[in-house]
């Protein structure tokens, strides 16, 4: 089973998605997590990742 | 005409024995005079009687003129044992007491041995003659024969017990008191520690004599007498008021510790108990919690979950007590200002106990923020507990809300 989510506006204007787990668990999330990340947004965050790896084997 | 015979001077002469032996011993023959008389004259002669001469009788029947007498005494063995001669001139009684022969007059008695004479004062005589005298206590006047260099001296009676005191003296412990005991005593070598087979003295009052008594005895008989009134060393009990001085200590407690005990008037432990508080620590990690749910908070550090499986905690103690509770947490982005409520929840029997609301609008972001609560309830040591909180509908919902939740009672 897939987790339920369900749309917030919230009071300061930010989206936010009520999320049900198949567990039965119950919280918010602020980023939209229907969201398909595009081979461009998968680029800059995974060079992003890579780079805070690299910084930190540096020191 | 009648006949008259006249038969005087007739006899039957056939009947008339002259037999001077009265040989038929008939019962027919009857003897003539002469027989008679010459039966009876042979008859004495022959038994060898004589006729007694009265004339030589005197007045007291005995036989004058006598002047041989003898006595032979026989005993039972009939042989020969003494004899007694003597030539009376005149008449004389004779009494013979015993075996021994005590003959009345002494003096009657002369010669060598006779004890009337100079000489007869032998051992044997002198000895029987002491025998024979009556018993008697002396008096210090009365006198002892006593031989000096073979003479005869005669001593007092005060003088040998004198004489014998001096002499007993040297030889003979005096008369047991309690002035020479004692003096007796304190002349014994001392004895520092006794053994059990040493011996004293000891007086039995049932039986009226002096005994020895061991020392082993006399132990076990004071052990068992004082252990009727006596707690034994090892694992004591006392009765009654036991006092004991201020200087007492317990093992490695001081008397200077057993002194803070004065004027407890109560339980110390419930004393104890009563001012420490025990306290229960909850967490909540970072939780984004949506609306209107119950969440509960976890005993580790991971997000309150709207199960209270895993957040269940138990009380260790069952009382009515006064709780307190302090919430503080921290957000990353403010919640509007609807209330969030709290509950202490019975979990064994389903039941909320309420213990306040708060305001999350208050935590500021990423700032502290502290909320604190106290209520009284009865808890227990049986039952599950868990905190819960419910959410509002809020217009804005916190951010990464992390809280730290801790439960003080008593």
């Amino acid at each position: 089973m897939a987790n339920i989510y369900t749309y917030k506006k919230q009071g300061d204007g930010r989206d936010s998605w009520r999320v049900e787990t198949p567990e039965g668990e119950i919280f918010m999330v602020y980023e939209d997590p229907t969201k398909v990340e595009t081979l461009k947004e998968k680029a800059i965050r995974l060079s992003s990742e890579l780079n805070e790896i690299i910084n930190q084997l540096k020191k | 005409m009648a006949l008259t015979i006249n038969l005087t001077g007739v006899e039957a002469t056939s009947n008339k024995d002259t037999d001077g032996t009265l040989a038929l011993n008939s019962d027919t023959k009857y003897p003539s005079q002469k027989a008679v008389k010459t039966y009876a004259d042979t008859k004495q002669a022959a038994l060898g009687y004589t006729a007694e001469n009265t004339a030589n009788k005197n007045a007291t029947g005995g036989y004058a003129g006598l002047t041989l007498f003898k006595i032979n005494f026989k005993n039972t063995l009939n042989t020969f044992t003494s004899f007694f001669t003597n030539s009376n001139t005149a008449a004389r009684t004779y009494t013979f007491k015993d075996a021994d022969g005590t003959i009345a007059f002494t003096s009657d008695i002369t010669g060598t041995n006779s004890g009337t004479n100079t000489g007869d004062e032998t051992a044997a005589r002198i000895g029987t003659l002491i025998n024979g005298s009556s018993a008697a206590t002396p008096n210090d006047a009365d006198l002892v024969a006593t031989a000096d260099s073979s003479v005869l001296k005669k001593i007092t009676w005060t003088n040998v017990k004198t004489f014998l005191k001096t002499y007993f003296d040297s030889i003979y412990q005096a008369i047991l008191t309690a002035a020479n005991v004692h003096t007796f005593v304190d002349s014994l070598t001392a004895m520092t520690t006794p053994v059990d087979a040493d011996r004293m003295i000891i007086v039995d009052n049932s039986a009226s004599l002096a005994k020895k008594i061991t020392w082993a005895n006399i132990k076990a008989t004071l052990k068992s007498y004082f252990d009727t009134i006596y707690a034994p060393l090892a694992s004591p009990t006392f009765t009654g008021t036991v006092v004991l001085p201020s200087t007492t200590s317990i093992g490695n407690v001081s008397s200077t510790e057993i002194g803070y005990l004065d004027n407890v008037t109560s339980s110390i432990q419930t004393q104890l108990d009563s001012k420490s508080e025990k306290s229960i620590l909850l967490f909540s990690a970072s939780l984004n919690p949506a609306d209107s749910l119950d969440y509960y908070f976890s005993i580790g550090y991971i997000a309150a979950t709207t199960s209270p499986n895993g957040k269940r905690f138990k009380f260790d103690t069952s009382s009515t007590t006064a709780i307190k509770l302090a919430l503080q947490m921290t957000t990353t982005s403010a919640a509007s200002n609807e209330l969030v409520t709290l509950n202490l929840r019975n979990q064994t029997t389903a039941i909320d106990y309420l213990i306040g609301t708060f305001d999350m609008s208050l935590v500021g972001a990423n700032t502290n923020y502290l909320f604190e609560f106290a209520f009284s309830h009865t808890i227990n040591t049986t039952d599950q507990w868990a905190i819960k909180m419910t959410t509002p509908a809020w217009v804005t919902n916190p951010t990464a809300t992390i809280m730290q939740l801790k439960l003080y009672y008593k």
